[in-house]
C-alpha cells in the first residue's frame, strides 16, 4: 500500500527557521498550483493507498475548495483504502471553525497543527502568525468538527528558552488531551533567518535535558514516545510518517515532493514557475542498490523507539554498536539504547 | 671563444630586490628572448618558486651580448637559490663564478641575507659588482643605500648603476659593468680535466642533466667522465651550453665554460652539488676545494592521511629525490598515525617546499609530525648517539647528558626593534654576542640560538614583532651541552607517539600546556571523556579535557528529507574516516598539525 503526500508550498507569511519549499506572496497562482497538482495525479498509474497527508507550507492556507478539488481527484484516480489516515496540516492562524467541519466532511479524518509554543512571547520570536490563545480554539473547533485524531506540533530548544518555558508548553499540550505530539528540536538551516541572525539559543546540556524531561512528562501522560521526536497515544501512531521510516512505497505530490517506490527516490523541481508548466517532474534522484537498501531500512528504522526486524545484517558494524552500548537486539528487532538517542547520528552514520 | 670573452656571474640579493627581474632584463637585453614568450621571470621555474618570490634550485643560462667596445660576449648567468637552507648550493653556485652582481632594493637597503651571501661570495673572490635597484620608487633613497654598501660590505659602490628592473632603466650599464669588471674565468685546457659541479637535475630521456663550471682541461662526447667524490665513472653522451630555452649541443665543453652533461646517469644521488667531474684518461689528481656531504638539519614524520596512500606518498618522495639529492627518507611506523616516512631537510623552508609539492603535485593529503633536530645523545655507557625523532630518544636513565645543534644568527633590523628582538632571541634561549649599528637607523644583531627554538615558529613571531622590517639568517655553529627533556602527550591515558618532542626544561610547562590547549580545540567530543595530559616520564605537567559528546540526533526525518539527510550523515562519516583512531580517541588530522602553531 502506497502514501500520498501533497505539499501545499503556500504561506501567510515564512517563519524564520522554515526552509521548506514554501513561499508567502503567491496566493495568485493558488488555482494555477492545484491544476498542476491535478495534472501531476494524471501522471500516475492507479495504485493502492492507505495514508494520505497534506503537508506544507500551510495546507490550511489554502481555501477549502481548493483543497478539496486536489483531494477529490485524489480518491478519483487511486484507491483509497476505506480505513485510510488522512490528514492535513493546520495552522491555527489560518483556521476557522467552518473550514475545520468543511475538511472534515471531505474526508480528513486526522488533523495535525503547529502549535509550536504556548507562550506568545517565543511565537512571535520563531516568526509564526497566530498566538497561544488561537491553539486552544484550534484544537477546540477540531474537536467539535469530529476530528478524533489531533496531533501538535512543538518546538524547543527556542531561542532565549529555559526549560521551564519549554515545560509549560508541553504541559498545555497535554492538558488538550490530543492523541499524538511531535516535538522538535530547533535546527538552524542555512538559508534560513536564523541561521544568519545571533541567537541566544540554550546549550547542548540545556537542550537534551528539555528533551529527556519531555519524554519523562509525555510517558507519564500515557503516550508512547514511538520515534525519536514524536510520541502517541496507543493506537494514533502516524501510519504516514511510518512509511517513511520503515521504507514503504509513497509518492509526493507537488513542488519538491518526494517519491520512493520500486527501490528508487524520485523527486520533482523546486522551481515553482517549472513545476506550474508541468515540467521537472519525477526526477530519479537515487535508485538504491539491495546493499544501500539494506542500510537504509536499518538506520532509519532505528528512529523508531522499538527499532526495525533484524536479519543480522552487516554484523561488523551492529557488533561495534553492540560493544559500545549504542544499540540493542530486542525481541527479532535493532533498536538504539536509552543513551543512543541523543546521538543517533553516530548510529546511523555507521550505516550510510 | 678565447676565455678573455667569457663571464661567469650569479646575482645575489634578497627576496623581492629584483634579482629575477634583473635576470629577465638581462635575457632581454641580449636578445635571446623576443618581447617575451611572457610568463614571467623566466629563471624561476617552479610555480612554487614563482609564488614565494624564491629561487629554489640553481638554474644557469648563456647569453651574448654585443658590448660597447665593439665585442660580443659570452654571459654566463648563474641563478642562486636565495635562502639560509641552501647555503651550501649557494656556495657552490658562486664557487663557478668569477663575479656577482649585488642587487640592493633603493628603498629598502641591505637585508641580512643580502649580507650572507656577500661574504659568502666575497669569501670565494668574486668580484662584486653593486647594483641599486628599485630607483623608480617614490622612496628610493640611491644615495644612501651606496653609502650603506660602501660602509657594510665595504667595497666601493660610487659608480654603482641605478636600475629600475621592472621599468627597464639602465639594463644596458649592469652588462656594462659586468663585462667591465667581473675577470675573465682563468683554467687550462690542457691540464687534467676538473668540472665542478654545481646543479642537476633528472630528464626522463637523458637521465641526469650535470649543470658544470670547467675549470681545467675538457669534457667531450664519447669522454669517459668520473666523479670524484664516489668514484663512479660514465660515459659522456651529449654536452653542451644551456639557451635560454633549452639545452644546446655543442659537443664539446672546455676551461672557462659553463654548460651540461649528460652521460645516461640514472640517480640525482650520484651527482652531489659541489663535486669535481675528471677524465678518466687523464684524471686530476685533487678533486676543487669545497665539496661536502650535505646532511639533513630538520626531520619531520610525514604520513599520508589516507593510510592506503603510503606507496603513493613512497612513489611521490621518491620522484622528488629524483632531482633533489638532499631530500632523505625513510620508512618509518607511528602507533598513531600507521606507516609513514622519517623525512629529512636542509631547513624548514626546505620541509616547507617539500610538504607543499607532495601536495599540490602528487595530490596528497599528509600528516605530519613537528619538525625535529638532530640531538646528540651522550650515553652513560659511553656510547654517543643522534636523534632526530623523540620516539627514539633513549630512556631519562640511559643518558648521561645531551647537546643539541645552535646556530650562529644574524639579524638585520631597523633600530626601533632592537628590544622587541633581544626580547624574541632571549625567550627563544639565544646568547648574545655583539650588536652593531649599520647606520643611524639600522642594527645588526649577533645572538646564538638553538636550532629546535626556530625551527618552529620564529620566522613568523620576527616577523609580527618588527612589523616585517627586521630579516634573518643563520648558519650551523655545532652542538652545545642542554638540559632537554621528552615531552609526551597522552590522550585517554595513552602516549601517542606522533606528538611526542624534546624541548628544553624552562619550556615544557609552558609548551606542554599550550598544545594540551590546542588539542582540546582541535579534538571533537566523542562518546566518552577524553583526558589530554602533557607529561615528562611519568609526571603529569598539563590537563585538559574534552568532554563527552552530549547531542547529535537530527530531530526530524521525513520522506523529502531523506536523501538530503543521508548526504548529511554521509559527510560526516567522510568527516570521521579522516580522523585517526589513536588507541580509543579519534584524532583529526588539523589536531597534529595545530600543536605545530602555538603562537
Amino acid at each position: 500500500m502506497f502514501g500520498i503526500y501533497v505539499h501545499i508550498p503556500f504561506c501567510k507569511r515564512k517563519c524564520l527557521y522554515c526552509d521548506f519549499p514554501s513561499f508567502s506572496n503567491i496566493f495568485h497562482l493558488e488555482n494555477d498550483y492545484v491544476s498542476a497538482l491535478i495534472y501531476e495525479i494524471g501522471t500516475y498509474d492507479r495504485i493502492c493507498a492507505d495514508t494520505v497527508y497534506f503537508g506544507g507550507g500551510t495546507p490550511s492556507s489554502l481555501s477549502e475548495d481548493s483543497i478539496l478539488r486536489v483531494l477529490d481527484e485524489i480518491y478519483k484516480k487511486f484507491d483509497i483504502a476505506g480505513n485510510a489516515e488522512i490528514t492535513i496540516e493546520v495552522n491555527p492562524g489560518t483556521a476557522t471553525f467552518e473550514k475545520l467541519k468543511k475538511l472534515k466532511a471531505s474526508g480528513f479524518n486526522r488533523i495535525s497543527i503547529g502549535a509550536q509554543s504556548f507562550l506568545d512571547e517565543e511565537l512571535k520570536r520563531l516568526g509564526r502568525i497566530h498566538n497561544a490563545s488561537e491553539i486552544y480554539e484550534t484544537v477546540n473547533w477540531a474537536r467539535l468538527a469530529g476530528f478524533g485524531n489531533i496531533s501538535l506540533d512543538l518546538m524547543f530548544g527556542l531561542p532565549g528558552q529555559k526549560a521551564d518555558d519549554f515545560l509549560y508548553s508541553l504541559c498545555e499540550g497535554i492538558k488538550l488531551d490530543v492523541n499524538h505530539i511531535s516535538a522538535y528540536s530547533l535546527i538552524l538551516e542555512e538559508g534560513t533567518p536564523f541561521y544568519e541572525m545571533d541567537l541566544d539559543l540554550p546549550d547542548e546540556e540545556d537542550e537534551r535535558r528539555m528533551y529527556h524531561l519531555m519524554a519523562q512528562r509525555l510517558k507519564e501522560a500515557g503516550f508512547i514516545h514511538y520515534e525519536i521526536s514524536n510520541f502517541a497515544k496507543e493506537g494514533f501512531m502516524s501510519r504516514h510518517n511510518m512509511k517513511y521510516w520503515l521504507m514503504e512505497d509513497y509518492i509526493g505530490l507537488g513542488l519538491g515532493a518526494h517519491s520512493f517506490f520500486g527501490k528508487t527516490r524520485y523527486y520533482n523541481t523546486l522551481l515553482l514557475p517549472e513545476y506550474l508548466k508541468h515540467e521537472g517532474l519525477k526526477n530519479v534522484g537515487e535508485k538504491l542498490s539491495d546493499e544501500d537498501f539494506k542500510k537504509e531500512r536499518i538506520w532509519l528504522g532505528l528512529r523508531l523507539i522499538d527499532g526495525v526486524s533484524y536479519f543480522g545484517e552487516f554484523p561488523e558494524i551492529t557488533n561495534k554498536l553492540i560493544n559500545q552500548g549504542l544499540v540493542e537486539i530486542k525481541e527479532g528487532n535493532i533498536k538504539l539504547t536509552d543513551k543512543a538517542l541523543d546521538i543517533a547520528n553516530r548510529v546511523f552514520m555507521e550505516y550510510v | 671563444m678565447s676565455l678573455d670573452k667569457i663571464r661567469n656571474f650569479c646575482i645575489i640579493a634578497h627576496i623581492d630586490h629584483g634579482k629575477s627581474t634583473l635576470a629577465d632584463r638581462l635575457l632581454e637585453k641580449t636578445g635571446v628572448i623576443s618581447e617575451r614568450e611572457k610568463e614571467d621571470q623566466l629563471l624561476d621555474n617552479m610555480d612554487l618558486e614563482r609564488e614565494r618570490g624564491i629561487t629554489i634550485k640553481a638554474r644557469a643560462v648563456r647569453l651574448v651580448y654585443r658590448a660597447n667596445d665593439g665585442e660580443e660576449y659570452i654571459l654566463n648567468l648563474i641563478d642562486t637559490p636565495g635562502h639560509v637552507d641552501f647555503n651550501y648550493e649557494v656556495s657552490r653556485s658562486l664557487a663557478a663564478c668569477e663575479g656577482a652582481i649585488l642587487v640592493v632594493d633603493a628603498s629598502q637597503g641591505i637585508e641580512a641575507q643580502t649580507l650572507a651571501n656577500t661574504y659568502l661570495a666575497i669569501d670565494n673572490n668574486l668580484e662584486i659588482v653593486p647594483v641599486i635597484n628599485k630607483i623608480d620608487l617614490p622612496n628610493a633613497q640611491p644615495e644612501m643605500v651606496k653609502a650603506e654598501i660602501e660602509d657594510v660590505i665595504g667595497i666601493p659602490a660610487s659608480d654603482a648603476p641605478l636600475i629600475s628592473a621592472k621599468m627597464g632603466i639602465n639594463i644596458e650599464e649592469v652588462l656594462e659593468a659586468v663585462v667591465k669588471k667581473i675577470p675573465s674565468p682563468r683554467g687550462d685546457v690542457n691540464a687534467p680535466t676538473k668540472a665542478l659541479i654545481f646543479d642537476s637535475y633528472y630528464d626522463s630521456y637523458r637521465g641526469v642533466i650535470v649543470y658544470v663550471r670547467m675549470m681545467d682541461g675538457s669534457i667531450k662526447v664519447g669522454d669517459k667522465i668520473r666523479f670524484m667524490a664516489n668514484q663512479k665513472e660514465f660515459e659522456v653522451v651529449e654536452v653542451g651550453y644551456l639557451k635560454p630555452l633549452g639545452l644546446s649541443p655543442s659537443g664539446e665543453l672546455v676551461a672557462g665554460e659553463v654548460g651540461y652533461i649528460a652521460a645516461s646517469i640514472k640517480s640525482v644521488q650520484d651527482v652531489r652539488v659541489g663535486d669535481t667531474i675528471t677524465n678518466e684518461k687523464n684524471p686530476a689528481s685533487e678533486p676543487l676545494p669545497g665539496y661536502k656531504k650535505v646532511n639533513p638539519m630538520v626531520f619531520c614524520g610525514i604520513y599520508p592521511a589516507d593510510g592506503a596512500k603510503y606507496d603513493d606518498l613512497r612513489d611521490a618522495l621518491e620522484k622528488l629525490r629524483l632531482n633533489d639529492a638532499s631530500l632523505s627518507f625513510e620508512p618509518e611506523t607511528s602507533v598513531a598515525l600507521g606507516f609513514g616516512f622519517r623525512c629529512g631537510f636542509l631547513g624548514l623552508l626546505h620541509m616547507e617546499i617539500i610538504q607543499e609539492r607532495l601536495e599540490r603535485e602528487f595530490n596528497l593529503d599528509l600528516v605530519t609530525t613537528a619538525p625535529s633536530v638532530v640531538y646528540r645523545i651522550k650515553k652513560t655507557n659511553g656510547d654517543v648517539v643522534f636523534v632526530d625523532n623523540p620516539t627514539n630518544l633513549p630512556p631519562a636513565t640511559e643518558i648521561e647528558y645531551m647537546e643539541e645543534p645552535v646556530v650562529d644568527a644574524t639579524i638585520l633590523t631597523p633600530s626601533e626593534y632592537v628590544g622587541a628582538i633581544m626580547e624574541l632571541c632571549q625567550e627563544r634561549r639565544g646568547t648574545y654576542i655583539d650588536m652593531k649599528f649599520i647606520d643611524k637607523t639600522r642594527a645588526q644583531i649577533h645572538y646564538v640560538l638553538p636550532l629546535n627554538e626556530i625551527i618552529y615558529d620564529f620566522f613568523d613571531a620576527l616577523k609580527s614583532r618588527t612589523k616585517g622590517y627586521a630579516s634573518f639568517d643563520y648558519e650551523m655553529k655545532g652542538y652545545e651541552k642542554s638540559s632537554l627533556v621528552k615531552l609526551d602527550i597522552l590522550l585517554n591515558g595513552e602516549v601517542v607517539d606522533a606528538l611526542s618532542f624534546i624541548v628544553h626544561t624552562s619550556k615544557a610547562q609552558s609548551r606542554g600546556r599550550r598544545i594540551a590547549e590546542k588539542l582540546k580545540e582541535a579534538i571533537p567530543r566523542q562518546l566518552f571523556e577524553i583526558p589530554i595530559q602533557a607529561a615528562i616520564g611519568n609526571r603529569i605537567i598539563a590537563r585538559e579535557t574534552v568532554k563527552a559528546l552530549r547531542k547529535d540526533v537530527l530531530a526530524k526525518c521525513y520522506g523529502g528529507d531523506i536523501t538530503r539527510k543521508k548526504k548529511l550523515l554521509e559527510k560526516q562519516k567522510e568527516g570521521k574516516k579522516r580522523m585517526r583512531q589513536v588507541g580509543t580517541v579519534e584524532v583529526p588530522q588539523e589536531a597534529f598539525m595545530s600543536v605545530l602553531k602555538l603562537d
